[in-house]
């Protein structure tokens, strides 16, 4: 207990020192979370295997502190994505562009998730990935299959990207700093 | 942030309660917040506060790069694993990423904490991580892991043995490191014990392995020394070249200072010795053997010199000559707890011989002296024993006997003393001596004697020999008038004394007034049955028969015992030998007598929730009355032993009541017999001797009753040879 009101804890939660951004990659099995999320954190690709549970890492990116949990797409896991969403910030919401089979999925997994009381106040931002393969779908096309245009109250965004080559990463991350910013300020 | 929304949450303010405020702490979003909910997590954890809500809280800290914070998850993990089995799984990915950790102990801590989880759905991704961390190049990891295969047998033995982690295991056993040598063994021990597939071959200890353990011997920890012996315990040899090098090797583990080491390498030398062909070789060893088992009885621990002394019973046994020149160790301190002196006494009686003799006899003199009445009791008991052991000190010991009754006198001492007389007399029979000298003790204390066994062997010393005593007609008189008040056992030996002085005296007429009287007062006046059909039997006899058969049926002497010394039936004293320094010494009983191997053995869960129910314990009794019954029906009353194990098997852990009530009847028949080595007139002999036919010398049967009752009720063939014919016996009686 004394840790936690020690002056300096008190000072560092005034000033918002310290404090972490959770923000939560979501998406089906295969769609490159775990890869998202390393060339992330470490600018490099690392051979996955399909995550049971969930990989969490920190990054520094302009100043603030993120949390970044990337969280298992299997379909045995995905029950359990809500043991997750308290305190949120944002969703990265990551889809195989080149499935097109299971984009209806990826759709209703997306919008039963972002019906949850606790993810109201989280920004949206969903990457196309695999835009490096061939026959992959388009940001927008992206988008419709989605429907995210029914979506109100919320700011969201979708930008096309390659974990593997690195394409779209950081200005999809920009966009998201700027709303959290915005939010938490 | 809508405003809407703002208010809202503003409204409901915070939510209240521990549980909330530690929910919140955990999924803070300060790194300091968040360990220091853990801990305080842990810390109601320990304090036994139920915080399984909190599950999958804790779960999501468990990824990070503080150790200490990853210590406590994992803690915390162990814990409610069984609380929420499917969400156990979110834990794998951390898991097997740390077994990749480049610190050891992250490895370790990952791959032990993965099979302290025992939920089934974990076992699936075990294998990768498991098959890693058993190659590891970190010993602590790979002994870690070692131990971990034998979890995972537990949970899944067909997995375990499919994916080839045992075969990997046994490979560790030839390992270079002697940590993971020692700990791969104890897994394979662990799942040989767990192990219900027979045609599954666990473990099998050949000469390669032998050495390697050998070598490593030396360097492991004691635990890990202990559990190498064992192995070598296990391990048989015809080579007498191996069988000398191993206990080359065993012989400096002898001046350990952990006893338990001290003794496992006794009991691993004792193994290998009889391979050796050289008597000359085998008693150099031997006499090796001594100072390693006096080091035990001087522990400063008491507890710890009792396990010794219990052990070293079994080993003088084996070995009687092994501390012969000892005996002064085992002279009991002033401060030693009444249980070691007592433990103390016994091993003092097996050392006793002829050069010693003095020595002791002054020492139990001693000790008769004391206060403690169980100390004392036993000290005259040993007196007894060294006088019926050695022959060159009976005076002695009966004049020491004597003094004793002269100098302090006392109901116990005298009561105490009387039977070891009793069975001095029976020691050595018919010796003109002896009797002069110890019956004249007897009749001047006939008034001191309130307890049984002292009165039976007086009332048989009567009529063994009748003419020693003075006034014996005014004597039984006095016996036949309170007839009725005394135990069953007395009345017993009353009949037979007054039966016996009555043919023996030609005169006949002078008893033959106390023989009738007697012999209405049991049949008519007393409810014992056994009293009143030994008197009808006795009556018949008298009066039927001619003289020449009754005094061939009556009179003939018993056969003089040899010991007073409890003795192992031979078949125990092997398996004895073999669990020394285990629990079963300790008990001296086999470890299968008190072991349920359906408890130890794997999945036991369904067992126990049917007998906890109510309706299976009535089947089980059903069951076991229909054994009752069947066994009735079967000649051999007492040839119980086989079918008493099989019940003891069917009817598992929750019937104990039942089984100890099964245990009663069965085993009762057997005290029956050995009481007979201590009350020299007790029924048994009695009609035994009738038929003359006493199918065993009674000191075998001289037994401490649970030392009796365990070789009786293992079932060792032996004993239950005995059993039967001395049941044959009695059964052509009626």
């Amino acid at each position: 207990m004394g840790q936690a009101f020690s002056f300096a804890n008190i000072f560092n939660k005034l000033w918002g020192v310290n404090k972490e951004i959770r923000i939560l990659i979501l998406g089906l099995d295969g769609a490159g979370k775990t890869t998202v999320l390393y060339r992330l954190q470490l600018g490099e690709v690392v051979t996955t295997k399909p995550t049971i549970g969930f990989n969490v890492e920190t990054l520094k990116y302009k100043n603030l502190t993120l949390n970044i949990w990337d969280l298992g797409g299997q379909t045995s896991i995905r029950p359990y994505w809500r043991c997750y969403y308290s305190n949120t910030a944002a969703i990265i919401f990551v889809v195989d562009s080149t499935d097109k089979d299971r984009i209806d999925i990826a759709c209703k997994e997306l919008h039963t998730m972002l019906k949850e009381e606790e993810l109201q106040n989280s920004a949206l931002l969903v990457f196309a990935n695999k835009q490096d393969q061939p026959g992959a779908m388009t940001a927008a096309e992206v988008s419709q299959a989605l429907s995210l245009t029914d979506l109100k109250d919320r700011s969201w965004s979708i930008v096309a990207s390659s974990a593997i080559k690195g394409e779209g990463l950081t200005e999809g991350l920009d966009w998201l700093m700027d709303v959290i910013k915005d939010e938490q300020l | 942030m809508s405003l809407e929304r703002k208010i809202r949450s503003f409204l409901k303010g915070p939510r209240k309660g521990e549980t909330f405020e530690l929910k919140a702490g955990l999924v803070s979003q300060y790194k300091g917040e968040r360990k220091d909910a853990i801990q305080r997590v842990i810390q109601a954890m320990t304090v036994g506060k139920d915080v399984s809500s909190l599950f999958p809280d804790v779960l999501k800290n468990i990824a990070t790069y503080d150790l200490e914070q990853k210590k406590l998850v994992y803690l915390y993990l162990m814990n409610y694993a069984k609380t929420h089995p499917e969400l156990c799984i979110l834990a794998v990915n951390t898991f097997v990423q740390d077994t990749e950790d480049p610190n050891p102990l992250i490895r370790a801590l990952a791959i032990r904490t993965m099979g302290c989880i025992r939920v089934a759905r974990m076992v699936d991704y075990m294998e990768i991580p498991l098959s890693r961390t058993l190659k590891d190049d970190n010993p602590y990891v790979r002994k870690t892991a070692a131990l971990c295969v034998a979890k995972l047998f537990d949970l899944n033995p067909e997995m375990c043995v499919e994916f080839g982690f045992l075969d990997q295991l046994k490979e560790l056993v030839k390992d270079s490191n002697p940590m993971v040598v020692a700990n791969s063994l104890n897994a394979l021990y662990e799942i040989r014990d767990m192990n219900t597939d027979q045609s599954l071959k666990v473990f099998t200890v050949n000469e390669q392995i032998i050495k390697n353990l050998l070598l490593c011997l030396n360097e492991c920890t004691e635990w890990g020394r202990i559990t190498i012996l064992t192995t070598l315990n296990e391990y048989e040899t015809t080579n007498v070249e191996e069988a000398n090098h191993i206990i080359e090797r065993v012989t400096p583990q002898l001046q350990h200072v952990n006893p338990s080491v001290v003794l496992s390498s006794i009991r691993a030398i004792i193994h290998h010795i009889d391979t050796i062909p050289v008597t000359a070789q085998r008693t150099s060893i031997l006499k090796k053997l001594s100072a390693p088992l006096v080091s035990l009885v001087s522990s400063s621990i008491p507890e710890a010199q009792y396990v010794g002394l219990k052990n070293i019973r079994i080993i003088l046994e084996k070995y009687p000559q092994i501390l012969s020149k000892e005996l002064r160790v085992f002279f009991i301190k002033y401060s030693d707890p009444l249980y070691l002196k007592l433990e103390k006494l016994e091993i003092m009686v097996r050392l006793a011989n002829d050069s010693n003799s003095a020595l002791l006899l002054g020492e139990l003199k001693e000790y008769a002296m004391e206060f403690e009445p169980s100390l004392v009791a036993k000290a005259i008991k040993s007196i007894g024993s060294v006088a019926i052991k050695l022959a060159g000190s009976t005076v002695k010991s009966i004049n020491l006997l004597i003094n004793l009754i002269d100098q302090r006198g006392g109901d116990l001492i005298i009561n105490e003393s009387i039977v070891v007389f009793t069975n001095i007399l029976r020691r050595y029979p018919g010796k003109n001596d002896l009797n002069s000298l110890v019956i004249p003790v007897i009749s001047n204390h006939i008034q001191d004697m309130d307890r049984n066994d002292a009165l039976s062997g007086y009332i048989w010393l009567l009529g063994e020999y009748p003419k020693y005593f003075s006034n014996l007609h005014d004597k039984l008189q006095v016996l036949i008038d309170d007839f009725l008040e005394y135990d069953s056992v007395l009345q017993l030996n009353i009949l037979t004394t007054v039966v016996k002085i009555n043919l023996a005296s030609s005169k006949g007429t002078q008893y033959s007034g106390l023989l009738q009287k007697v012999l209405e007062l049991s049949t008519k006046d007393c409810e014992n049955a056994d009293v009143r059909d030994k008197a009808y039997i006795y009556w018949r006899l008298l009066s039927s028969s001619s003289t020449k058969s009754q005094k061939d049926i009556i009179l003939t002497k018993l056969p003089p015992i040899k010991t007073t010394i409890a003795t192992f039936n031979p078949v125990v004293l092997e398996a004895l030998v073999d669990e020394l320094s285990t629990l079963s010494s300790v008990y001296h009983k086999p470890a299968f007598t008190f072991i349920d191997k359906s408890a130890y053995s794997r999945l036991p869960v369904d067992k126990r929730t049917k007998t906890s129910s109510k309706e299976n314990i009535e089947d089980l009794t059903n069951l076991a009355k229909q054994e009752i019954i069947n066994n009735s029906k079967n000649e051999n009353l007492l040839d119980f032993d086989d079918d008493e194990d099989g019940a003891t098997e069917s009817l598992g852990s929750g019937a104990g009541s039942l089984l100890d009530e099964l245990n009663d009847l069965f085993t009762t028949p057997a005290p029956a017999i050995q009481h007979s080595g201590d009350q020299p007139a007790s029924s048994n002999n009695d009609i035994l001797s009738l038929f003359n036919a006493v199918p065993q010398s009674t000191p075998q049967s001289v037994n401490s009753v649970t030392q009796g009752v365990s070789e009786y009720s293992i079932g060792s063939k032996t004993n239950s040879n005995n059993n039967n014919k001395v049941n044959n016996d009695l059964l052509d009686l009626f």
